[in-house]
């Protein structure tokens, strides 16, 4: 990027080169710097991890966060909130620590891209130019994919899948639902945000009703025969609440193809279900910026190419966290987080003129069974073309029939990663 | 001026590295924060231990050695030379 940097910035250019000599940030000798535009949608784990460390990464840079929010609800542990075991507060954070690092924050949509003359329309018509964008707008939700599901009908029969009113709305039904209610869960065939999140959120659903509500069942209506850590579930479904929770997939004809929010049905090629309460997890598609600017393809989401996050739709433009095609990569705030600062890492090499590294990423998600039994799914991931691929005899689940300490543990660590990664992103 | 993320130190210090191996490594290495960054005792915070002990641990590993709730799975994703540069970065010299 050869675009002049103005007056201002080389003052401040050299006031950074002061404070990294007089050792305040050791190790933090300026590297070149290139004072360019980077404008970053999305306030999520990836990217607001991504805005944050690009400007560490080169102090010159011009980092503008577009998220009209001024409140993040994190997804990871929400499912604790839906079974009353947590606060919607301890999932909130906000952009203030964000904001003293240096981003500036514009609490405004993003509605168009103009990617030949590298523009950014907001919705209240202003306009951002960027040499880079880095767009990380996260899932929204397929409402045309599932007939009788919408905006209105998700207020019958909640998806909880962006957290915040949702997430306590079906926390509020389910503690509403009397004693001997059936509560249904829809999930999704692949691919959607959180891939154990359906089986966690039936668990620790399952173990509320098992403690409170103990005639109550819990049915799974799913769109797919396997799921993540499927046997792992099964297997604790099985010794920690009976039979309590019921799952089919789409070979007992559990796709669920209609819903009635009216009537709290829900509907399979083969049978109507009456649900006392119903969460619905309906298909998703990446946020509609990314569809409204022809970031994403025919698939809904956006296609890149892996090592870079480059998107292999428009120049100068990067994909990270849920919205991206990372293929063998979950989405989930992990992979978010990990491909926020590789990307936030190519990107300013890139604007220096250096090339695109080969690194290898991980992910690691926790899922509760209860609040004191955690399993566990990793990965490590390298970089081919424009694929994610797993790295082979690598990953994997946590090892069936493991010890109540062993579960234990790792429901002690799913509690540490959230903090962990919530204050290392946010705090 | 604001707390320096540690794990931010390492990908800033990446880029000055001389080859672009260094630099993957430490983009590799950026990744571990996101569960050993914390200030808690539940994991342990990676810049306590020095390089040579990292390397061994994250050998042990790999190799089945040691077992971990899920480190194995982890260590046996990258190479020797890579888990030996990333404890070079993480650790103590």
């Amino acid at each position: 990027m050869n675009r002049p940097i103005n007056t201002r910035r080389r003052q401040v250019l050299k006031g950074m080169g002061l404070l990294a000599a007089s050792g305040l940030l050791p190790g933090c000798v300026s590297t070149a710097a290139t004072g360019a535009r980077v404008v970053v949608v999305g306030g999520g784990f990836a990217g607001v991890s991504a805005a944050r460390a690009l400007l560490q990464l080169d102090p010159s840079l011009d980092v503008t966060l577009v998220e009209p929010d001024q409140r993040y609800v994190a997804c990871p542990f929400s499912n604790l909130v839906i079974s009353g075991e947590r606060s919607i507060a301890d999932q909130t954070f906000d952009y203030r620590a964000t904001i003293r690092s240096g981003v500036r924050h514009i609490p405004l949509a993003a509605q168009d891209l103009d990617p030949i003359n590298h523009q950014l329309t907001l919705v209240d018509g202003s306009t951002l130019a960027y040499d880079k964008l880095i767009m990380a707008p996260g899932i929204s939700i397929n409402y045309d994919a599932l007939p009788g599901y919408s905006v209105a009908a998700s207020q019958n029969m909640p998806h909880a899948w962006q957290a915040g009113p949702q997430t306590t709305l079906l926390a509020s039904q389910l503690a509403a639902m009397r004693d001997g209610g059936t509560v249904v869960i829809a999930a999704p065939a692949n691919p959607f945000r959180c891939p154990p999140g359906p089986y966690e959120r039936a668990s620790l659903i399952a173990a509320y009703l098992q403690k409170y509500k103990p005639k109550s069942k819990l049915l799974i209506l799913d769109s797919k025969d396997s799921f993540s850590k499927k046997s792992l579930f099964q297997a604790a479904w099985k010794s920690e609440f009976g039979d309590l929770i019921e799952w089919q997939g789409v070979s007992d004809g559990a796709r669920v193809v209609r819903v009635d929010a009216d009537k709290m049905t829900l509907h399979t090629d083969f049978d109507t279900i009456h649900a006392d309460v119903a969460n619905i997890i309906p298909p998703q598609q990446a946020a509609k910026i990314a569809l409204a600017t022809g970031i994403a393809d025919d698939s809904g989401w956006c296609p890149i190419e892996a090592a870079s996050f480059a998107s292999r739709v428009a120049d100068d433009v990067h994909v990270i966290g849920d919205a991206a095609i990372a293929n063998a990569m979950p989405k989930s705030a992990f992979s978010a987080n990990a491909q926020a600062k590789l990307c936030a890492l190519q990107v300013s090499r890139a604007l220096r003129g250096e090339s695109t590294l080969d690194s290898k990423l991980m992910n690691t998600c926790y899922s509760l069974v209860t609040p004191n039994y955690g399993i566990s799914v990793a990965g490590v991931y390298t970089a081919e073309g424009n694929r994610w691929l797993e790295v082979k005899g690598a990953g994997g689940t946590s090892p069936a029939g493991a010890s109540p300490k062993v579960r234990q543990l790792e429901a002690d660590y799913a509690r540490h990663w959230f903090s962990t990664i919530t204050q290392e992103v946010f705090g | 001026m604001k707390t320096f993320a540690p794990w931010l130190m390492l990908l800033f210090i990446g880029p000055l590295a001389a080859d672009e191996t260094d630099a993957s490594a430490h983009a590799m290495a950026a990744t571990c924060s996101g569960c050993h960054g914390g200030v808690s005792q539940v994991l342990p915070a990676l810049d306590r231990f020095e390089s040579r002990v990292l390397a061994q641990q994250l050998l042990a590993f790999k190799s089945g050695e040691r077992s971990g709730t899920l480190m194995n799975r982890i260590a046996r994703g990258y190479t020797d030379h890579e888990l030996t540069s990333i404890a070079d970065i993480l650790g103590q010299p």
